[in-house]
């Protein structure tokens, strides 16, 4: 087995928090998602939200739109290009670690494969 | 970390079903239009009149719940649980597809509309004749309208491989089962039951009550899928 096979790559670690993993597949799934939605969706408070968001929006995952729509202020959030891009790349990541820990596994299994058992009595 | 987005491939499933089908889900609306349907439909029930003054009343609520479906249950959905746009891309091939069938059908009806009209009113009547006499209704008596749609919706959703997908699909399957059961098989079996008001009834306006169950399960279903609102202590 080569070098290129064994070296798997990290997820990216701001994808990865499951607050932020969350908030990027949502807005994966749609065009563009509200405040209320999102915090709805996720079950995040407020504050936390806000702060995830303003996270990914510095690292230019998301784009946060504020607009006034019937004389309220309505936040909507976007993935951006490299947004969807780096999620795409998280699931790949990840599934090729757990592709790498099945094979993991059954080289483990196959290592500790019981012996036959003699027959404990034998007959005369 | 917060409990509601903790590391669970089933979460991820669910904040995908949800984001995705969020307009399809707000029931209320089908409740709506259900109750139209079923108040519509009181018209056909046999061997009822009703006073005028009724009729009227029947039709000013029936058109108030359309009102309701159109403005203001959308807006009751924005507040509580906010809103999603939906993504228009390469995803959505069927959509193109959709708006040309709906530009086609506008001007074959435009253009051809009364002779297709007289060809359709005669093959639908023939088929239904025929169905009618299998199910030995040659007074076309029993409603199959909410057996036909149940069971298209059924085909429609077979091929919904997510868990929340076929969830969603159990219900029609219910309908098709029971609307068979009171329209089909139960007046072969027990013929004196077409003689009773609540048959009648039901028969009638099965169609809308049965829209109206199946809103009431979305949105349930909505409510469920979305969790309550800041759970989480905030802790970043």
């Amino acid at each position: 087995m080569n070098d290129d096979q064994n070296t798997v790559s990290l997820p990216n670690r701001l994808v990865h928090e499951p607050a932020r993993l969350a908030i990027l597949i949502v807005l994966s799934s749609c065009a563009s998602a509200d405040f209320i939605f999102l915090q709805n969706v996720t079950g995040l408070s407020k504050g936390n939200l806000s702060v995830q968001l303003t996270n990914l929006e510095k690292a230019g995952l998301v784009v946060i739109k504020k607009d006034i729509v019937d004389r309220k202020m309505r936040t909507s959030v976007s993935v951006t290009k490299h947004g969807a891009s780096e999620i795409e790349e998280y699931w790949k990541t990840m599934d090729a670690i757990r592709a790498r820990m099945i094979g993991q596994q059954r080289r483990s299994s196959k290592r500790q494969q019981p012996v036959p058992l003699r027959p404990r009595f034998q007959q005369p | 970390m917060s409990s509601t987005v903790a590391c669970d491939p089933t979460k991820y499933e669910r904040l995908r079903y949800v984001t995705e089908n969020f307009q399809s889900l707000q029931g209320l609306t089908w409740v709506a239009f259900g109750g139209f349907l079923a108040l519509s439909d009181t018209e056909n029930i046999p061997g009822i009149v009703f006073p005028w003054w009724l009729k009227l009343l029947m039709k000013l609520l029936g058109m108030s719940l359309v009102l309701a479906a159109v403005r203001y249950i959308p807006k009751y959905y924005e507040r509580r649980f906010g809103s999603v746009e939906w993504r228009v891309g390469p995803h959505d091939a069927k959509f193109p597809i959709f708006v040309l069938a709906i530009v086609v059908m506008f001007l074959v009806i435009l253009f051809f509309g009364p002779s297709v009209g007289r060809y359709l009113d005669s093959v639908v009547s023939e088929l239904s004749n025929v169905a009618h006499r299998m199910i030995s209704d040659p007074d076309h008596r029993a409603n199959l309208s909410p057996v036909l749609y149940w069971f298209a919706l059924l085909c429609a959703g077979a091929s919904k491989r997510s868990h929340f997908g076929r969830l969603r699909m159990v219900l029609p399957a219910c309908f098709l089962i029971l609307s068979t059961g009171v329209s089909v098989f139960l007046p072969l079996r027990h013929p004196e039951v077409t003689q009773q008001m609540f048959w009648r009834i039901l028969n009638a306006c099965w169609f809308g009550i049965s829209f109206m169950l199946w809103g009431l399960y979305h949105h349930f279903m909505l409510v469920h899928l979305l969790p309550a609102r800041g759970q989480t202590k905030d802790n970043e």
